[in-house]
């Protein structure tokens, strides 16, 4: 790959985000946040629902994010601008969901950014103790090492953070393939010993059809973050091409390495254990008895949490940004770097955040606020998806086919979005079962922003420049 | 002192290292440049032609 060439931009030119980003770095941008969720958090789905409740919420929600992806890529292909989600919402909606949906990108990718860092620590711990430290280890340091040097990475300079990100991704993915061949998951009767499946029928749907709906819950963890694809539009050297492109590629990723992790950990684990593991699929690797692949599994997960920490910067950032620019928030927020052509204000600026959210569990040595924090991520993704529905409804009909050239078109228009719907609202319910007062709380705290944007920010915000894609009139308009 | 503890010290002084270093660049762009400048980015210069491939109306 050939290092793009960041310099300083000339004082009477108008800065801009450098466009530099192929279909390879928008697979890396998604697949990279994901694919951490495979390595941990997808196994909760197996505590809620048993071993096919957990496949079932696999594919389910996989549905949900490939609805999810068709629509992230034909919007995005036509509106190629940072802030994703955000950008489109700016444009069909109006300016109280944008901010909204602005917000819940910002939350969502920074407090999952916090638990990776937080996971990161966990892991370097975890190393220390296999290697015969007895001393513990402070998960202080290292977790803020990890944000500031990603931060640092992606100031510098969008084409390597994400060059870097598709080799540790690659790296991990590749990890789950070693595991399976590894296992010989080819042959079942082998190695695995399907613990989980075999013998009663209840040690695959132990909660009945209510606990595979429990189990969507945490079914997002398989596939949250790839609708930050979204985010790195602006930043593409074709968005048409490379948005669907790259997104596409990321979710058949996702599809494949979820089913995977399924079957190799529900072949040697019993559900039970797997049920509640912080490390499932390094715990297969441990029972698969094989010192390379414990040595793989222990490298990809650092790599996947790595991964997804830098994705999850990227994406923060540039919803931060973008509200910024179109003055949401202060204008301060939304400069460009004149040399390295990164939004850098927001990079700089949430770095105290997430470090604040990455140690707060263990400095209160409350544990729980880590599923909190969690939590707060995921709900906050849902409440975006489940925008995007009225959004794409609104797009095809203020720009209709034909009206507007796209990169790529969601067939079968309105089944996708409807899927949409139908299933984030069953994954809302999924979680009111678990979380009840959590979602309420973020609710009302969502509820609160927008009071302060409607009272304090509304009138800085540039309504005159809202449409700021060199799109035709709207139809009807 | 262990190995893990002079790890950890490593860690604190890369990390202040790094933040310092952003910060100071923070700093000095934003006295470098006029701030109308920096946040006057262009969102979108460009749309999907016909001539671009993959594209349809």
């Amino acid at each position: 790959m050939q290092e793009a060439a960041p310099g300083p931009a000339r004082r009477e030119e108008h800065l801009s985000l450098l466009k530099v980003l192929s279909p390879v770095h928008i697979w890396a941008l998604g697949v990279g946040i994901v694919l951490v969720g495979e390595f941990m958090g997808w196994n909760f789905t197996v505590e809620k629902g048993g071993m096919y409740g957990s496949l079932i919420a696999a594919w389910v929600v996989g549905l949900l994010y490939t609805s999810l992806v068709m629509i992230n890529s034909e919007i995005t292909s036509t509106i190629p601008a940072a802030g994703g989600q955000y950008a489109q919402a700016k444009h069909t909606i109006g300016p109280l969901m944008a901010f909204n949906v602005g917000l819940y990108l910002t939350m969502a990718y920074t407090m999952l950014e916090a638990a990776n860092a937080n996971v990161l620590s966990y892991l370097l711990t975890e190393l220390s103790g296999l290697l015969g430290s007895s001393q513990g280890l402070s998960a202080y340091p290292f977790a803020t090492l990890a944000i500031v040097a990603l931060a640092f990475l992606n100031y510098r300079g969008v084409f390597t953070s994400l060059s870097i990100n598709f080799v540790i991704t690659a790296f991990a993915f590749l990890t789950i393939i070693a595991l399976f061949i590894g296992i010989r998951g080819w042959n079942p009767g082998a190695n695995m010993f399907l613990g989980g499946l075999t013998g009663e029928v209840a040690n695959g749907l132990p909660y009945g059809w209510i606990g595979v709906i429990a189990a969507f819950q945490f079914g997002m963890w398989y596939y949250l973050g790839i609708e930050g694809t979204a985010q790195a539009a602006e930043e593409c050297r074709s968005a048409s091409r490379s948005i669907p492109l790259g997104s596409m590629a990321g979710i058949v990723t996702l599809i494949i390495a979820a089913t995977l992790t399924w079957y190799v950990a529900a072949g040697l684990l019993p559900w039970q254990y797997l049920g509640t593991a912080i490390t499932p699929l390094f715990d297969v690797a441990r029972v698969a008895d094989s010192g390379v692949l414990v040595v793989l599994l222990l490298l990809g997960t650092l790599c996947a949490t790595l991964a997804s920490a830098n994705g999850c910067i990227n994406d923060a950032s540039r919803a931060w940004f973008s509200m910024g620019r179109d003055r949401y928030l202060p204008a301060w927020f939304g400069a460009v770097h004149p040399r390295y052509r990164t939004p850098f204000r927001a990079i700089v600026f949430l770095i105290p955040v997430a470090i604040a959210f990455a140690i707060l569990p263990v400095l209160l040595n409350n544990p729980t606020l880590l599923s909190t924090v969690i939590t707060f991520s995921i709900l906050s993704g849902l409440l975006g998806y489940s925008f995007m529905v009225p959004n794409f409804f609104r797009f095809r009909r203020l720009w209709p086919l034909g009206s507007v050239r796209r990169g790529y078109v969601l067939p079968f228009h309105p089944l996708p979005a409807l899927a949409l719907g139908i299933l984030a609202a069953l994954v809302f319910f999924a979680t009111f079962l678990g979380y009840g007062t959590v979602l309420l709380s973020i609710l009302a705290f969502y509820f609160l922003a927008s009071i302060w944007f409607v009272v304090r920010r509304y009138k800085y915000v540039k309504r005159g420049a809202q449409f700021t894609a060199p799109l035709p009139r709207p139809k009807g308009y | 002192m262990s190995v893990w503890g002079a790890l950890e010290i490593v860690a604190w002084v890369l990390s202040a290292g790094i933040a310092l270093w952003m910060v100071a660049d923070l700093v000095r762009v934003g006295r470098e440049y006029d701030e109308d400048f920096l946040t006057t980015a262009v969102e979108i210069d460009r749309v999907p032609t016909d001539d671009e491939e993959g594209g349809v109306r």
